[in-house]
């Protein structure tokens, strides 16, 4: 299956986490959700075997840039632990506790730029930019402190504010979080450590690499065959075309075919020549679209990386639709008489 | 020397009563009277006739494209129809053994000059740089220096002369023109 959507992935990868820390009986912050108190993780952290930990929450805003809407998937992470942002291209990570950003270069917000986040609009400012760094929904990463995290997910509106205390009701607030990020001992066993955590924490302790396959599996995986139908619709089409093409052309030279006929040229050769053609006109659609994909990938927010493996596929692909496609065409040549050529005009 | 005498010359060309018609019954037209013509080496002959009386249809036959209904015909010796069975290889036979210049030169367009030549050699199994090679030489004998040129680059004249270079490259023993 075409491997695609590498991008979703670099989120988990980028972080480098051991193991994450998650809700018991849950799959994590990227199939479901996770609620976890935040002081798990100084529990966590003094575990054996674990090096650092590091709490982590995620949540969707939109915000505006330039009169644009734009929407980021903003990690909350502590200053000094794990789950702060990788593949900074420019600036710095946050230094301070409040009002700072790391936001993805693919939001198309510039490094000083002030970015209105939360019912109160506070002004965020851009102190550093990523590349590559997008949710599983191509959403540009962001990072801010989880302090600033509270503020922006149970913060509410004055008039809401007004409301809620006219009722009775008290504001919600809470401190929980969704995962620890654990980095290990070197010699530490990440079986081990997450076992010990499962039995005495009563809490899931996911290998990066599972946390991975969740990702792939829940959540990617319906992308990846929303693709592949897309994809097969597309040779599809682009089967009929090829046909269409040859057949076209075929029938524009029956003539010359069947003066190569007259003058006694095999069939062999000239379905030869028809197969030559579709397969010189898909190596050429297959070239362009090699350089359309390289060219114009940055454009487009959720990339769709295709693989070697991947290219040889849609390679193989292309040549069965090459030798299967002049059918028609190579039918109308065969059948050509060769007593054509002798018709004037 | 004495010229030889023509009719002690081979054959190249026999038909006895060969004749085509196509269709059945009420539908059936007779393209092709019985036709009886030996055509021996050397020998230059012309058709001439109204149109519709089967010049085309006699010249198909003798190229082999059109398979006679009845009669029997040799070419160059070698039988080709016997009133009932149809020689199979005459592909081969049309490619090394039969030459010809169509009424418009019916040069394949996206070859020039010298590789519509070259084509039928290398079709009759000439190596391409031999083929290229003799196909220089015959557009050469045939005072044709565009030999890179296309059909479409050239007048009327000299793509009839590369037609005429093209039907005689593989030296064929019998020449047809329309």
């Amino acid at each position: 299956m075409l491997k695609a959507l590498t991008d979703a992935l670099s989120l988990p990868r980028a972080l480098h986490a051991d193991l994450w820390v998650v809700q018991e009986r849950t799959f994590g912050p990227f199939a479901e959700p996770s609620r976890i108190p935040r002081d798990t993780r100084e529990l966590i952290r003094r575990m054996p075997g674990v090096a650092a930990a590091g709490a982590v929450t995620y949540q969707t805003v939109q915000t505006v840039s330039g009169g644009n809407p734009v929407r980021l998937f903003l990690e909350r992470y502590e200053i000094g632990r794990p789950g702060g942002p990788a593949n900074l291209v420019a600036g710095h990570g946050l230094t301070e506790g409040h009002y700072q950003i790391v936001i993805d270069a693919s939001s198309g917000l510039k490094l000083g730029q002030s970015v209105p986040l939360g019912p109160y609009r506070d002004p965020y400012t851009v102190v550093g930019l990523t590349r590559g760094m997008v949710s599983s929904s191509g959403d540009p990463m962001g990072w801010v402190t989880l302090l600033d995290a509270q503020a922006l997910q149970f913060a509410v509106p004055p008039a809401l504010q007004r409301r809620e205390q006219a009722s009775g009701r008290k504001p919600p607030t809470t401190t929980d979080i969704n995962a620890v990020l654990v980095r290990l001992e070197p010699d530490a066993s990440t079986v081990a450590v997450a076992r010990d955590i499962a039995r005495w924490k009563h809490l899931a302790a996911v290998p990066e690499a599972e946390e991975e396959r969740y990702l792939t599996s829940f959540v990617l995986q319906k992308m990846q065959q929303q693709l592949g139908m897309f994809m097969g619709i597309l040779v599809t089409v682009s089967a009929v075309i090829i046909t269409l093409i040859i057949y076209t052309l075929t029938m524009d030279k029956l003539r010359s075919i069947a003066t190569l006929k007259f003058i006694g040229a095999p069939d062999r050769v000239i379905v030869g020549m028809i197969v030559q053609q579709a397969l010189a006109l898909g190596s050429t659609a297959f070239g362009i679209g090699l350089v359309l994909i390289e060219e114009l990938k940055g454009v487009f927010p959720r990339r769709v990386q295709i693989e070697p493996r991947d290219l040889f596929i849609i390679l193989v692909i292309v040549i069965l639709v090459c030798l299967g496609g002049p059918v028609l065409g190579v039918r109308a040549a065969v059948k050509v008489n060769p007593a054509e050529a002798l018709a004037s005009g | 020397m004495d010229k030889p005498v023509p009719s002690a010359r081979p054959p190249r060309i026999e038909l006895r009563a060969i004749a085509k018609h196509f269709g059945r019954g009420e539908t059936r037209v007779d393209a092709l009277p019985d036709v009886t013509l030996t055509v021996r080496a050397g020998e230059v002959v012309g058709l001439r006739g109204t149109s519709g009386c089967g010049k085309s249809t006699l010249l198909n036959t003798i190229g082999c494209v059109t398979e006679p209904t009845s009669g029997w015909m040799q070419l160059d010796g070698e039988p080709i129809y016997d009133g009932r069975y149809l020689r199979r290889d005459l592909r081969r036979l049309r490619l090394t053994k039969i030459g010809f210049i169509f009424q418009t030169h019916n040069l394949l367009p996206i070859l020039n000059a010298t590789e519509n030549i070259a084509e039928a050699m290398e079709l009759a199994g000439s190596g391409h740089t031999d083929a290229r090679k003799r196909a220089e030489t015959l557009l050469d004998y045939f005072d044709m220096h565009q030999m890179r040129a296309y059909p479409s680059q050239l007048s009327g004249g000299m793509a009839q002369r590369v037609a005429i270079a093209r039907a005689i490259a593989n030296d064929p023993h019998i020449l047809t023109s329309t």
